[in-house]
């Protein structure tokens, strides 16, 4: 099993690596790039906290193979803060008390801005579905659906980036 | 966890695709979303030589529909929708015309896990998933403290005590639902293809679930329109409102005409190895006005037929009740959908 | 200083803006050069004795740095306590669960590290094996540990009063049993440690703790090092919920081969060794028997509980004893007889969970409900005539100084619309109530105080030194927050430097709740010392008497005439040339009694105060499924003060997920002899964001405590031990029936309504 080189776009950045075809997109992300906002929480792609935008998508980048995703707009959490301000989610999440331990944030947080983007009004119920899929320990959730609908509030009319 | 070490094929076409297979068959495996096999891999269930990449085969990735009558090999089917396997289930949830056309088929494909699962998975992927167990689905170390199960290559079931063979579980949400509707199966190969009915893909057999050759790769699914007016409903059994694999499932596919039930389908998943036809409940409800009698009888039909043993999470008996439960249900809300 | 400039407002916490960027740094996220990657071997028996280990082909295997076996740290043991070291980090002559760590390796990467384990060859001699708590208290179960008589790893005597006179003059006795099964922290972070080593011996250490100087400590004595050689940094940590605070052989092994290697090491565990190799959550046997009077008032509450703690003791006489302690800290109990039982199994190990004893606590509460219907009182009634006081001594002795415990039950009951609501709503509907007391900060010897000190910037800028553990709560911001307001400052002008064990003073960590009470006096008296030093010196160069003159704002004035004043800046400034720098020194140490033990003497003053809490919940019952549904929750919790209101919500929200939906309704792992068949974050059922109530009604009751800083005293645990018994009292109202086993799954559900039904 060989290393091949491939070219990766992260975050609006393209990347030559030279990567066996056995290693996730998430350790190539955390090892490689070190970019360290996707954790690995779990062994079986459960609890969401190795999410990562590709084309705009939230996936779980742990079940992902680098090999696979060349020629694919990766976004990571570290993407999201343009020229050194927070994205409005990020304040909102900040704002509202919706971080704890922090471990889940990113995951959160990317997955509340495919969201937006598709739905700029979106209703408690739609918030609470789209993040169906990553896990919080820490806060009941409560607080992250307050920041997300607080946060359509702020981007209005959905992210444009 | 890290995944054992495999060669990689990314093809661009299905030709590719099917020479690769007929060139690496055994020891190559298909990888279509990935949300199942890669974690089988990190537990070291599966090690394949080498992984076939199906997600750059956009010919695979379609839905289309018709609405014409369309005669078909001597039987007559009436159009209705044909579907890639590669197209991810995120993209079945949004597609306006299975939304208009096939609402149950949104119902069972939002109810897969959650929302970024969706978005990797296909649905080619979802209906060839490999059954599942407790003992079976678990990392390399925890199976090393005891004997390989049937599944895993030993001799033993865990589950069934002096048990001769596997009971693991189907657990998938879109094959009741489409085996209800009448799905076939496109199966392609170097050299040819076949067509069969989806029910005929499921061989019943915990070791061996799925009925593909090692040189074969699922290519479409074809739903045809269901002739008249017709409803469909999917209840699927779980403890919590997202993520799980159904303890239970049922698919109600309702036909009428007037006041009168004309064919009634019901298909059960995770109650076996394979998806169950609940021919029986059909048989009670076809020709009837439904009403809560007969749809208590074929409730009850459901429940006597529904053996699970599975160790898949709650207790057969349990299970087993839910099955007149859901059962009820999803022929209430079809019938109720008219 | 009359108003709060800062406390007592909701403010975003000073940790929040790392985490939304993905800058924060977790153990797993940290690289230092030259690092190598460990890998334990582990034991796929449940028990067995090792009979030959040998570990030299991994040794020769290119790119192994260090390899460590039992053998190179025989006669090491741990224990929390010094009569609880029952555990080598690394198994020598035995091993007691599946999972149990036998031997580590450190290379060059991951898979060298993977590859060397397979080559490391181990010789078990498996042994019988036992996995109930009740079998292996019989005589002839396999013995576990050979100190240990029965298996019995702890047991808890506690008698107050006449037991029996007092079931004699009971008015009604009833008796009932109560279980759960065992669950697991789930922390989102999984363990993982790094330890470096310099080439004079001193370590450094980074993993998510409650407490760097306990874990410091531990590895101290471990490996026979001075204090001073360990060092344990501040480390941004993914949840704890009482599932960090011990010490794990990961930490051990790492910092073994880190000195054999002489080089950087992280061990970074799968999910799975962080379920099976770190702690999980007691599995509970609970017999009540409680006499009221025909009030209802108690007047004897006899109760046994068999707890099953796995291979190892752990937490074990406080975990034996909490959910005991957590009852008589909530109710006048006059006469009492408690006996727990902590018993070796051959699983893995058990700790303290923030949501300890759902079957103790939940039962009882349950029972109470019980005994209201019998006696026909009112089960809010019930507990307000049971319910401590300001004032008051608890059954083992401790006093009662603040309490909100009434005032949280009357809100409650209001805010919910209890009286309309309860044995009125339709069936499959239902409310129930739970409430407790608990307690912050008990004795713990010279580790239960905590000290800061604080320093300034010629510009007037601070840096707070504190050892206070921040596992997400929000304590690190809190400490700010209350140094801020004591000195007027902003928070964003004070740094943090925390939970360091080489440059912060001790601290207790977060344990017994008391990061608010205790590591927050210290703070407030630090910033109370530095204010002093700074007011002495502006009356100097304001020459003014200091009582005339006031800090607020970035500079002291005269409060008659606030024209006369001098920035703190110029304040700082004078005071380094006079030789007299403003540092801020302040310690805290609660008033308990340092004589009393868990075990050995379980009387006198257990804390230094009691926060209290009491929650209402709504459910919906699906009769055809069992299905049970938190619809709506009002919980009232007396914290003291709200320092910061906002985090204060927070802590009400996670433990509604985490007591209320998870802990009654979904959490359990499934036993075949000593392997969980769920221990994966799949199968373990835990709370999604779409299986939580979407109206969770927090009340902050403020009792104002005498000794808390700002009368704060703690909000982590808000409604962590009452929301079962809501939740069980809440199915009962709905659908009539009483759910003994935890967690109340829609099985155990049917079969209740199946068993009234007949």
């Amino acid at each position: 099993m060989e290393k091949r080189i491939i070219q990766l776009t992260v975050n609006g950045e393209e990347y030559d690596l030279a990567v066996a075809p056995n290693r996730t997109l998430l350790e190539v992300l955390r090892d490689d790039l070190s970019l360290t906002g996707a954790k690995a929480g779990c062994d079986d792609g459960a609890c969401g906290t190795c999410t990562v935008l590709l084309d705009g998508q939230p996936v779980r980048s742990c079940l992902t193979l680098a090999v696979e995703v060349q020629g694919k707009a990766i976004t990571t959490i570290e993407g999201l803060t343009a020229d050194g301000d927070l994205h409005p989610i990020q304040q909102a999440f900040v704002e509202r008390g919706a971080i704890q331990c922090g471990f889940c944030s990113p995951g959160m947080i990317l997955v509340t801005k495919t969201l937006l983007d598709e739905n700029p009004h979106p209703t408690e119920q739609e918030a609470r579905e789209a993040i169906s899929g990553n896990f919080c320990r820490c806060t009941g959730y409560a607080k992250i659906v307050e920041a997300m609908l607080a946060a359509a509030e702020m981007v209005e009319g959905g992210c444009h980036e | 966890m890290r995944l054992p070490k495999f060669e990689h094929f990314q093809p661009g076409s299905l030709d590719e695709a099917v020479e690769l297979l007929a060139a690496h068959g055994r020891e190559a495996r298909l990888n279509a979303g990935g949300t199942a096999l890669v974690v089988s891999m990190k537990q070291r269930l599966i090690c394949p030589g080498s992984l076939i990449n199906l997600k750059e085969i956009s010919e695979l990735d379609f839905i289309t529909y018709d609405e014409k009558a369309k005669p078909r090999s001597g039987r007559r089917r009436y159009g209705g929708l044909r579907i890639g396997a590669l197209t991810r289930l995120a993209k079945l949830v949004r597609s306006p015309v299975v939304r208009e056309h096939f609402p149950v088929i949104v119902q069972a494909a939002r109810s897969v896990a959650a929302p970024p699962i969706q978005t990797m998975g296909t649905l080619g992927g979802n209906l060839c998933q490999d059954t599942r167990c407790f003992y079976y689905n678990q990392s390399e170390f925890w199976r090393g403290a005891r004997p390989d199960c049937f599944k895993a290559g030993g001799d033993v079931c865990h589950v069934v005590s002096g048990g001769d063979h596997c009971y693991s579980a189907y657990q998938g949400d879109l094959a009741p639902v489409l085996i209800a509707l009448d799905a076939q199966v496109k199966l392609a190969k170097k050299g040819g293809e076949r067509t069969i009915p989806l029910v005929e893909l499921y061989t019943g057999e915990g070791e061996h679930p799925i009925g593909l050759a090692s040189d074969e790769v699922l290519t479409e699914i074809e739903i045809p329109n269901p002739a008249g007016s017709w409803s469909g409903d999917y209840q699927k059994l779980r403890h919590r409102e997202a993520l799980d694999y159904p303890l239970l499932g049922v698919a109600a596919v309702l036909n009428w005409n007037g006041g009168k039930c004309v064919q009634a389908r019901i298909v059960a998943t995770a109650v076996g190895s394979a998806p169950v036809v609940m021919e029986e409940a059909g048989a009670i409800l076809q020709g009837k006005e439904i009403d809560e009698e007969t749809i208590a009888l074929a409730a009850e039909a459901v429940y006597e037929a529904a053996r699970p043993v599975a160790k898949i999470g709650s207790t057969p008996r349990y299970r087993r009740k839910m099955a007149r439960v859901l059962t009820r249900r999803a022929i209430a809300n079809a019938w109720g959908g008219r | 200083m009359s108003e709060h400039t800062v406390a007592g407002k909701r403010m975003p916490r000073i940790d929040s803006v790392a985490k939304a960027t993905g800058d924060a740094r977790y153990t797993a996220d940290i690289a230092l050069p030259r690092m190598l990657h460990g890998k334990i071997l582990r034991s796929p028996h449940a028990h067995a004795r090792i009979l030959h280990i040998d570990a030299s082909k991994a040794e020769r295997l290119s790119g192994v740095r260090a390899v460590v076996t039992g053998q190179d740290v025989a006669g090491v043991r741990w224990g929390v306590f010094r009569y609880t070291r029952d555990q080598a980090m690394l198994a020598l002559d035995k091993v007691r669960y599946i999972g149990e760590d036998v031997a580590a390796v450190a290379a060059e990467d991951e898979e060298t590290a993977l590859e060397a384990l397979s080559l490391i060859e181990v010789e078990y001699e498996p042994l019988p094996a036992v996995f109930d708590p009740v079998e292996a208290m019989m005589p002839e179960a396999p013995r576990i540990h050979d100190h240990a008589d029965n298996n019995v790893n702890i047991f808890v005597p506690i008698e107050v009063g006449d037991i029996e006179r007092g079931f004699q003059e009971a008015h009604y006795v009833r008796e009932d049993h109560f279980s759960a099964n065992e669950h697991g922290y789930y922390q989102a972070e999984p363990y993982a440690v790094l330890v470096d080593c310099d080439s004079s011996g001193n370590l450094e250490i980074w993993l998510s703790n409650a407490s760097p100087h306990t874990k410091a400590k531990a590895l101290a004595n471990l490996l026979k090092m001075p204090l001073h050689k360990v060092k344990v940094r501040k480390v941004a940590s993914g949840g704890a919920f009482g599932g960090r605070s011990d010490v794990f052989p990961g930490e051990f092994i790492a910092a073994l081969l880190s000195r054999k290697a002489r080089r950087p090491v992280k061990i970074v565990y799968t999910r799975e060794e962080s379920l099976t190799a770190i702690r999980q959550v007691h599995s509970m046997a609970v017999d009540v028997k409680t006499g009221v009077k025909a009030d209802g008032t108690f007047i004897a509450t006899d109760v046994k509980v068999i707890m099953d703690g796995g291979a190892y003791s752990s937490t074990g006489p406080i975990a034996t004893s909490v959910p005991f302690l957590v009852w008589e800290e909530t109710y006048r109990l006059p006469n009492v007889r408690f006996h727990g039982y902590r018993v070796y199994t051959n699983k893995p190990v058990r700790g303290m969970y923030g949501s300890h004893g759902r079957a103790f606590l939940g039962g009882l509460g349950m029972q109470l409900d019980m005994i209201a219907e019998e006696l026909g009182i009112d089960p809010v009634e019930i507990r307000l005539r049971n319910a401590l006081h300001a004032g008051d001594v608890q059954a083992t002795g401790s006093k009662v100084f603040s309490c909100g415990l009434s005032e949280s039950i009357r809100q409650a009951a209001e805010k919910s619309g209890w009286k309309e609501k309860r044995g009125q709503l339709p069936y499959g509907k239902g409310i129930g109530m739970g409430c407790n007391g608990m307690m912050v900060g008990f004795p713990m010897g010279i580790r239960g105080g905590s000290s800061a000190y604080i320093k300034f910037n010629e510009d007037a800028g601070a840096t707070l030194i504190s050892g206070v553990a921040d596992n997400g709560q929000g304590n690190d911001s809190m400490m700010v927050q209350i140094a801020a307001d004591v000195l007027g400052m902003r928070m964003d002008e004070i740094n943090l430097v925390s939970a360091d064990s080489e440059i912060t003073t001790l601290d207790q960590g977060s344990y017994s709740q008391a990061a608010a009470f205790v590591s927050g006096n210290a703070v407030r008296a630090a910033a109370m010392d530095a204010r002093k030093q700074i007011l002495e010196i502006a009356s100097e160069m304001l020459e003014t008497d200091v009582k005339a003159l006031e800090l607020g704002d970035h500079r002291v004035y005269d409060v008659k005439d606030a024209d006369r004043n001098v920035p703190l800046h110029k304040i700082i400034r004078y005071a380094l040339l006079r030789n007299k720098p403003i540092m801020g020194r302040g310690s805290y140490m609660p008033h308990v009694d340092q004589k009393r033990e868990w075990v050995s003497n379980p009387r006198g003053q257990q804390a230094g105060t009691f926060s209290f809490g009491a929650f209402v919940v709504e459910v919906e019952v699906d009769v055809e499924t069992g299905r049970v549904k938190l619809t709506r929750v009002t919980g009232a919790h007396d914290c003291g003060f709200a320092i910061n209101p906002m985090a204060v919500e927070g802590q009400f929200d996670g433990n509604v997920g985490r007591a209320g939906v998870g802990a009654s309704l979904l959490e359990e792992h499934v036993w075949d002899g000593g392997q969980a068949l769920n221990a994966n974050m799949l199968e373990h059922k835990l709370p999604l964001s779409v299986d939580m109530p979407s109206v969770i009604q927090r009340i902050i009751v403020e009792s104002m405590d005498p000794e808390g800083p700002f009368g704060a005293k703690e909000a982590g645990l808000a409604g962590a031990m009452n929301l079962f018994q809501a939740v069980g009292n809440a199915i009962y109202d709905a659908i009539g029936v009483w759910l003994h086993e935890f967690p109340f799954t829609p099985e155990r559900v049917l079969e209740a309504l199946e068993k009234k039904g007949e």
